[in-house]
């Protein structure tokens, strides 16, 4: 165990070593009062939502009774939530309470075409929609060398070929 | 995109002379069989071992492909965008009539074309052993006298099992009321509650309870057919002891396609079906999973669908489910 | 039992036997591996091949790929965040920090080690304690269920980290999706807003968004940066001494592990969740959890992997299939027209003694083709991350699509993995949503089942004493954590108090 714990004080910094990059920071308390608002607006759905559910059971606890008590409850954590963070907003900056998201354009992309990706399947199927899709991926997350592209693509749908479809057996479409 | 293709051209193949060969010559590409159960239950492994008998006689391998998603919704959903060209079939069970007038309202019977009936289970009710209850006399008296101290485990409401019990209960004089029916996630589960006493009776089928029959745990009394079953030839059949409920009323299963099959085809498919049933093979797996078998053609099993159709809109209008 | 294993012994003197041994290893490493496929699924595909087989064979072969896929989930959960089982998002929770401080290799042997461990030993107690455990399993009605779903929810105070009010949030948020679908007693559709809900969120895509898909866009961020250097790893013979300090927690996982598994409907992840938590609780370091402990990976690794002999004992006595994995082992051996059940110790001793053997003889492999695997997957962590970024997303969104053969259940898994993605950027922890993803269900319909079954009396849940325990112990785990929060804050004050009087500030 001992030597684990040297190696522990020897482990990398990787935070050091980034090259600079486009960054977007913002304090925490902004990111409380979006989550807070979201998670409202989501619980606030289900209670409204869990009215239109047929309770024709009779028992004490129906179908809608249980979504909504817990609606209810989600609202009071997100409000806590929500009400901290604006509470706190109003006092002075403090550094150490930032939410630092690094390229975020990249992650941003990244997000788009994650849900990009089965509107794309549904399209022109796996192996049409996979080509593309993981080469763009590629290049996003920064591996620019056209052949190593095409080599990893024709790697991973050779894999999908050999291991899921002829082995497992699944169909891809 | 792909869809627009095929489409045309099944098309003109349909249009071409051509067609009248390709339907003779079915299948000459393999047919996917897509199934709304997750691999490895009862209905999967039935499919599986059918596919290989199909296989042998048609030539042309039958692809199980597993499509759990939304309870019988993705299934659906797959068979409905598919055409109706023979290559693309589809299990259906009793549960799928009753979802398509519950959960899945935007189907119905004439959604899609019945091919074959394959298997029927009747539905029968079983108590733990140490129960007081010995037959389905002693069930009513103490639901009748006693109303709300019996607990009845089953499959969901309005499910093919809930509507056995209250087809039962009406012929047997039982108020609805009287008894709680207790929905678990699956009659596997409603038997493994009644195991360990948590309910008083259930409704399952043969395949379920036969081996905790066998070592003396549960105690079956009362079976919904016309004749008793050989897996379990001392259970008294339910019109043998005075209660005459529609024994028609049992979970089937069975193959559908997508609506529009040309009639040759379904056919050939639902002659094919007969003749897999009768291998040795199939025969050993009903013995052995407690299936009676039932094979419908195309046109009666369209018309059983219907008949159940009609029954469960009755028991739902009955019960007030909507 | 001298007998059964005589009987089972004589099975595998044939080859074809050692063959299906040594095949459902691999193929159990591979599917436990890749996302998605999990061991019900792996071995659901390769029952086609069953069909033609001796009964033992095919048993034989299922069971070690059941053994092999709980243990190799661990692998892509501790190298890239990406849960290969759903179980091994709770090893991930400590093992990718570890993978992080360039410490993969560490966490790769003792996940083998422990699993190893808890697979063994939970054997052994299975052959020995499987006839008594049918009562315990039988045990469990609804009022029981409800408390044990309770009990486990209540670890969201140990599991929330710092705040605990965030961790609650997260569980509530997890319990309020668990009511998406078809509702347990009426049957009605509820917040159904697409069709492929009906049967509720699907469980494995959700769990690959929020851990797998989510880091994704995590490793975005830095994607540019150069990948940790691996150290080299201590040979084989040294690697053993690594589990030497973890003792307790080894026995105590592989308890809780065999435990939960003979309960039905409980399952690995509750048991890892629940291993973890106790071992946060008991640790020395309590702080290190989430952020690398190796404690953490060893609680998660034994609990699943001791959970797997667990789940045979009320299939093989029973007949009952209390998870997806021994649903389908039931379905194999019908096909072969052996039926689990309180007779197969007699009809067919040779199957369940051969369970038995294999397992215990399955094992020593596994950890030969872990140990070897844990050199070459170290590896892994050297090649590029972009590269890796993009094979994982590929993977994992190949994985989803093959769970369901739907490309609905992508679209689940995208959507959840920018919720996770978002979630965790302000601080809120996928492991309560996991936590909560598990036990909602069962804890809403089994209260209303309970309710349903005794006419509304709310009494139903203290009137049997599993229940009673259950509930009582959840309150107790619930607050402990807020009792030491609450202890060490006044004991900073007393110190600081102490510290301005001898001014020592």
């Amino acid at each position: 165990m001992s030597q684990l714990d040297v190696n522990t004080d020897e482990r990398p910094e990787p935070r050091e070593e980034l090259p600079p990059a486009a960054t977007l920071s913002f304090r925490r308390q902004w990111g409380d009062v979006a989550i807070g608002t979201a998670l409202l607006g989501f619980a606030l759905w289900f209670f409204v939502t869990a009215g239109t559910i047929e309770d024709y059971s009779g028992e004490a606890i129906g179908a809608a009774d249980f979504p909504r008590g817990i609606a209810f409850l989600l609202a009071i954590g997100s409000l806590v939530i929500l009400v901290g963070g604006l509470r706190k907003l109003r006092q002075a900056v403090t550094d150490d309470h930032l939410i630092v998201v690094r390229r975020y354009r990249h992650v941003i992309i990244g997000m788009v075409m994650l849900v990009g990706f089965p509107a794309l399947m549904s399209l022109v199927g796996f192996y049409f929609a996979m080509a593309p899709w993981m080469a763009a991926f590629l290049v996003l997350a920064g591996e620019r060398r056209p052949l190593h592209i095409a080599a990893y693509v024709a790697g991973f749908l050779i894999f999908t070929r050999v291991i899921f479809e002829m082995i497992l057996g699944t169909s891809l479409p | 995109m792909n869809r627009l293709i095929k489409h045309a051209i099944t098309a003109s193949l349909l249009l071409s002379p051509l067609a009248a060969a390709a339907q003779a010559d079915y299948p000459t590409r393999p047919v996917s069989y897509i199934l709304h159960v997750s691999p490895g239950g009862a209905t999967d492994i039935m499919a599986r071992r059918l596919s290989i008998e199909l296989e042998k006689s048609l030539k042309q391998p039958f692809v199980v492909e597993n499509v759990p998603g939304g309870r019988g919704a993705a299934q659906f959903a797959k068979l409905n965008s598919a055409d109706p060209n023979g290559y693309t079939i589809a299990a259906v069970t009793s549960t799928h009539i009753g979802a398509m007038n519950q959960t899945l309202k935007s189907y119905n019977v004439d959604s899609f074309d019945w091919i074959a009936r394959l298997a029927t289970e009747p539905y029968l009710v079983v108590v733990p052993a140490s129960s007081p209850i010995k037959s389905m006399k002693d069930l009513v008296e103490q639901a009748n006298s006693k109303p709300g101290s019996l607990v009845m485990a089953g499959f969901v409401r309005g499910s093919g099992g809930h509507f056995a019990w209250e087809i039962m209960a009406k012929a047997a004089g039982v108020p609805s009321a009287n008894v709680r029916w207790v929905p678990y996630d699956s009659v596997g589960d409603a038997v493994t509650a009644t195991l360990g006493g948590h309910s008083g009776a259930a409704i399952a089928y043969v395949d379920l309870v036969r081996t905790h029959v066998e070592s003396g745990a549960l105690r079956v009394i009362g079976i919904m057919t016309d004749e008793r079953v050989p897996q379990l030839p001392d259970v008294p059949t339910l019109k043998e002891q005075g209660i005459n409920a529609d024994t028609s009323w049992q979970q089937m299963r069975g193959i559908i396609g997508p609506k529009g099959m040309p009639d040759d085809i379904k056919a050939k498919i639902a002659s094919a079906v007969e003749e897999a049933l009768k291998t040795p093979e199939m025969v050993a797996y009903y013995k052995e999973s407690s299936l009676l078998s039932a094979f419908q053609g195309p046109a009666d099993f369209t018309a059983q669908a219907k008949k159940e159709d009609g029954t469960t809109k009755a028991l739902m209008k009955d019960l007030g489910i909507k | 039992m001298l007998q059964g294993f005589l009987i089972g012994l004589e099975q595998f003197t044939s080859l074809a036997v050692i063959a299906g041994l040594l095949g459902g290893v691999l193929v159990g490493y591979l599917v436990g591996a890749l996302p998605g496929l999990s061991a019900g699924v792996g071995m659901a595909l390769l029952i086609p091949f069953t069909f033609g087989l001796d009964p033992v064979v095919s048993v034989v072969m299922l069971v070690t790929l059941y053994m092999g896929s709980e243990y190799s989930g661990a692998i892509p959960a501790i190298l890239v965040n990406t849960p290969g089982e759903p179980s091994s998002a709770v090893t991930a929770i400590d093992g990718f920090p570890m993978r992080m401080q360039g410490k993969a290799g560490e966490a790769l042997t003792l996940s083998i080690l422990g699993s190893a461990f808890g697979s063994i030993l939970s054997t052994i107690l299975l052959i020995f304690s499987v006839h008594w455990m049918t009562g315990f399993a039988l045990a469990f009605g609804p009022a029981e269920y409800f408390s044990l779903a309770v009990l486990g929810l209540s670890l969201v105070s140990t599991l929330s980290g710092h705040s605990v009010v965030r961790g609650l949030v997260a569980l509530l948020f997890g319990l309020l999706l668990t009511t998406i679908g078809t509702d347990p007693v009426d049957g009605v559709a509820r917040f159904v807003v697409n069709d492929g809900l009906l049967g509720g969120i699907p469980f494995i895509s959700a769990l690959i968004g929020l851990f797998a898909l989510s880091e994704v866009l995590t490793m975005l961020e830095t994607s540019d940066e150069k990948p940790v250097v691996m150290r080299s790893i201590d040979g084989v013979t040294a690697r053993l001494g690594i589990l030497k300090p973890h003792i307790g927690n080894l026995f105590r996982s592989t308890f809780i592990g065999y435990i939960l598994g003979v309960i039905p409907g409980a399952g690995a992840t509750i048991a890892s969740l629940t291993a973890y938590s106790v071992q946060r609780r008991l640790s020395k370091h309590p702080e290190q959890f989430g952020k690398g402990s190796p404690e953490g990976v060893v609680a998660a690794e034994t609990a699943n992997n001791s959970c797997m002999p667990g789940a045979l004992a009320p299939m093989l006595a029973l007949g009952i299939p209390g998870k997806a994995s021994t649903a389908v082992l039931i379905g194999a051996l019908a096909i072969q027209g052996v039926r689990p059940g309180p007779l197969i110790f007699t009809q067919h001793p040779e199957i369940p003694y051969s369970i038995y053997i294999a397992l215990l003889i399955g094992m020593p492999f596994m950890v030969l083709l872990g140990l070897w695997g844990a050199k070459a997957w170290v590896k892994v962590t050297q090649i590029p991350r972009p590269v890796i970024a993009a094979i994982v997303c590929a993977t994992c969104l190949l994985g989803t699509f093959s769970e369901s053969n739907d490309i609905f259940s992508i679209w689940v898994a995208v959507i959840f993995g920018v919720i996770g993605y978002l979630m965790s950027k302000v601080s809120i922890e996928p492991a309560p949503i996991v936590l909560a993803l598990v036990l909602g269900y069962m804890m809403e319909s089994n209260f209303r089942r309970a309710l349903v079954a005794s006419g509304d009396e709310l009494s139903v849940f203290v009137m049997s004493p599993i229940s009673t325990t259950c509930l009582f112990l959840a309150v107790i785990v619930f607050l402990l954590p807020f009792g030491e929060i609450y202890a060490r804050r006044r004991r900073l004050r007393l110190d600081a108090a102490a510290a301005v009087r001898t001014g020592d500030l």
